[in-house]
């Protein structure tokens, strides 16, 4: 796998601030607080000491174990027990290396993934590089896979974040890549106050988008339009139904002539004035076909009942409004 | 024109004569001899855009399939009943509501040599009594005349279809290629059309075609050849300033050439398989006609929401009927509601879509219709 197989290297005790702690090249992932870590190595110690690289300069480069310098350091330690590689390594060994550490005790998330085909696609020619990314870095040997995650590094950080904690689901995250990181941003922000499935995330970039192309404005005027506002700042309304209001209101403006059928059908329904016994609803996009009338009942009285009802919708005039839906245009 | 940037010859083909006529108009064309279509479409996959590039390569084949087929109308809407002669595959122009560009996969600029066949099967039409009439066109899977500067198949064509009277032939066009034409024997047998549109959505969506005022000018130029005409509004689309444009391309169309001479105008509102969205998207960055109030049609297609079609078709029909009355009209795969409601009638009442052309095809063109 690497280019020795036995790597040498020497244990030692160094001081932190011979650590360049802003040096990420191998940091595959984000920077997360170390959290239950730092309880960890105070009540047992360091017990797998971190892997580092002496630089040109003589500071040390973290090669594996950010999240554990970080602990030390939180801890107010000055010292630390290191691992220091001896050798001339090349910088797609040392990734091999933090990626390979990481996967000894866990899958790595897309966001590791994603900045590993990152970090080490610049090492490698073009052509292999999805069968050798997928096995190093553990995804399916997908061309679709690969081209969604070697998009998510181009997304800030934020939303990055947000994939991981899942404020915003993996596939509405590859939709944000194509848009600026301003605009990605304004969509996360809309996110973080609803609470939507990955599907209804998705309508709402594509509708955001086609409504913003259609009208030429950009997805941020849109999405901080005041009437998103007027809805997101509704106190009265839980995460959902501030979800659907949205959804509700970028439909209408996409689908302005839909939207009026739909509520015009609606209105004469009502004034059907249909018992619970009986639904009616009209063939999809009122392009054709059939309506449905639908009739439940239990018993002969029931059916007597249902049957009223139908001879007195026969007899109202919103019957042929309602079926003749575009009588006016 | 689109330049073509290498020749494939299928190597089954090398020999027949149409193949020596397209390499003598072609003569700084690279050649390569193929074994198949394989090594055509393995070599469009390396490039960025295969669909661009499918469109400057030409591949030189066989149809080994039948070269007469049936227009690919569907159920839930009303269909003209025309057969499609299949003599070759895709287009030189690029407009980015071409279905071409996501039904073949990949798109190549493809051209059938054998057409002995093509003939052979057209001699069992000609003598065909069930049904006596046919109309048939080339223009459904790639445009009539973008062949014309390579090869010579519309002066085969139009004085084969000149000798007899149970077949028109329609060559539908956005070019201006028609100078092949001049001075065949056509007895009227072949119709001259075009596909027309909007100066705005010519300039936006359709490139490397001729503009409209060129159209019209190649279509009043076979006027004065005696061919008989037919135009196609297809596709309609809706955006900021329709009316007044299709307004005005109406007024420029009988400007163009007599009423008298056009055996039929079809109208059809954008509609394409979802699966064109995404090539738009990607080809077309600026065009926004995706972008319209589309709902799913009965065939899967994604058309304009239907009072939108009723008003855009309503408004067209006034416009041709005011400086047209008799013009035969007719709307491309819509149903019995916006044919009602916007014509005021439906095709079955007066015998059904087909038989309405055939009969407009009949008068102009002296074919005999049968019973």
């Amino acid at each position: 796998m690497f280019d020795q197989a036995i790597m040498k290297y020497e244990d030692i005790v160094i001081s932190i601030s011979e650590i360049d702690l802003t040096d990420d090249t191998c940091l595959i992932g984000l920077r997360a607080d170390p959290g239950t870590l730092v309880a960890s190595i105070q009540a047992v110690g360091l017990v797998s000491p971190p892997v580092l690289r002496q630089k040109n300069d003589f500071k040390y480069q973290i090669v594996c174990g950010f999240q554990r310098i970080k602990a030390c350091q939180l801890l107010g330690w000055h010292k630390i027990n290191v691992r220091v590689l001896l050798g001339e390594l090349s910088e797609f060994d040392l990734l091999k290396m933090a990626i390979w550490d990481n996967r000894s005790h866990r899958p790595l998330n897309v966001i590791e993934q994603a900045q590993g085909i990152e970090k080490l696609s610049a090492h490698m020619p073009a052509g292999d590089r999805l069968e050798v990314l997928a096995s190093i870095l553990g995804f399916p040997s997908n061309k679709k896979v690969f081209g969604k995650l070697s998009k998510l590094c181009r997304l800030p950080e934020t939303i990055q974040a947000g994939v991981l904690d899942e404020t915003i689901a993996f596939e509405a995250a590859v939709d944000l890549c194509e848009f600026s990181p301003e605009d990605a941003l304004t969509f996360f922000d809309l996110f973080n106050g609803l609470k939507l499935s990955q599907n209804k995330q998705r309508e709402i970039i594509m509708l955001v988008q086609e409504i913003a192309i259609r009208e030429d404005l950009g997805p941020g005027d849109i999405l901080k339009s005041n009437d998103i506002r007027r809805i997101m700042d509704r106190p009265e309304l839980n995460q959902n139904e501030k979800g659907s209001k949205v959804r509700a209101y970028l439909k209408q403006r996409r689908f302005p002539e839909l939207t009026k059928a739909e509520e015009r059908f609606s209105k004469e329904l009502k004034a059907l004035k249909l018992n619970e016994h009986i639904n009616m609803t009209a063939p999809p996009y009122f392009e054709g076909g059939s309506y449905t009338l639908r009739m439940t009942f239990k018993n002969i009285k029931d059916f007597d009942k249902c049957r009223k009802t139908l001879d007195d919708m026969a007899k109202n005039p919103a019957l042929r409004r309602l079926l003749e839906p575009f009588d006016d245009k | 024109m689109t330049m073509i940037s290498r020749l494939y010859i299928d190597e089954a083909v090398v020999d027949y004569h149409v193949v020596g006529t397209v390499r003598k108009s072609l003569p700084a064309v690279p050649v390569s001899i193929v074994p198949d279509a394989v090594k055509v479409h393995e070599a469009l996959a390396t490039k960025q855009d295969p669909i661009a590039a499918g469109k400057r390569v030409l591949f030189l084949t066989r149809n080994k399939g039948s070269f007469l087929k049936k227009c690919p109308g569907t159920k839930s809407y009303i269909c003209c009943g025309y057969q499609i002669l299949h003599i070759g595959t895709y287009c030189t122009m690029d407009c980015a509501y071409c279905i071409l560009q996501s039904y073949f996969h990949p798109p190549v600029l493809q051209y059938f040599v054998n057409q002995e066949r093509l003939f052979e099967e057209l001699d069992v039409i000609v003598r065909s009594e069930n049904p006596l009439f046919h109309r048939i066109g080339t223009g459904e899977f790639t445009d009539s005349l973008i062949w014309e500067p390579w090869t010579e198949l519309s002066r085969s064509l139009v004085p084969y279809f000149a000798q007899q009277d149970r077949v028109v032939l329609e060559l539908k066009t956005k070019t201006t290629a028609v100078e092949n034409l001049r001075g065949l024997e056509h007895n009227k047998k072949t119709i001259m059309a075009w596909s027309l549109n909007t100066p705005a959505v010519i300039r936006s969506e359709e490139r490397g075609t001729a503009g409209m005022r060129a159209r019209l000018r190649a279509a009043a130029q076979c006027e004065t050849w005696g061919y008989p005409l037919a135009f196609h509004f297809d596709p309609l689309i809706l955006y900021e300033g329709w009316e007044k444009d299709y307004k005005r391309l109406v007024r420029e169309l009988f400007t163009s050439v007599s009423a008298q001479n056009i055996v039929w105008i079809s109208l059809g509102s954008f509609r394409f398989m979802p699966s064109l969205k995404p090539v738009i998207q990607k080809r077309f960055q600026k065009s926004k006609i995706i972008y319209g109030e589309f709902i799913q049609g009965l065939d899967g297609k994604t058309r304009y929401f239907k009072p939108l079609r009723i008003e855009l078709y309503k408004k067209m029909a006034a416009w041709i009927k005011e400086l047209a009355p008799d013009v035969m009209l007719y709307f491309c795969m819509e149903d019995k509601d916006v044919w009602e409601r916007a014509l005021g009638f439906v095709p079955e009442d007066r015998g059904g879509l087909s038989k309405m052309l055939d009969e407009s095809a009949a008068r102009h063109c002296g074919v005999v219709v049968g019973q």
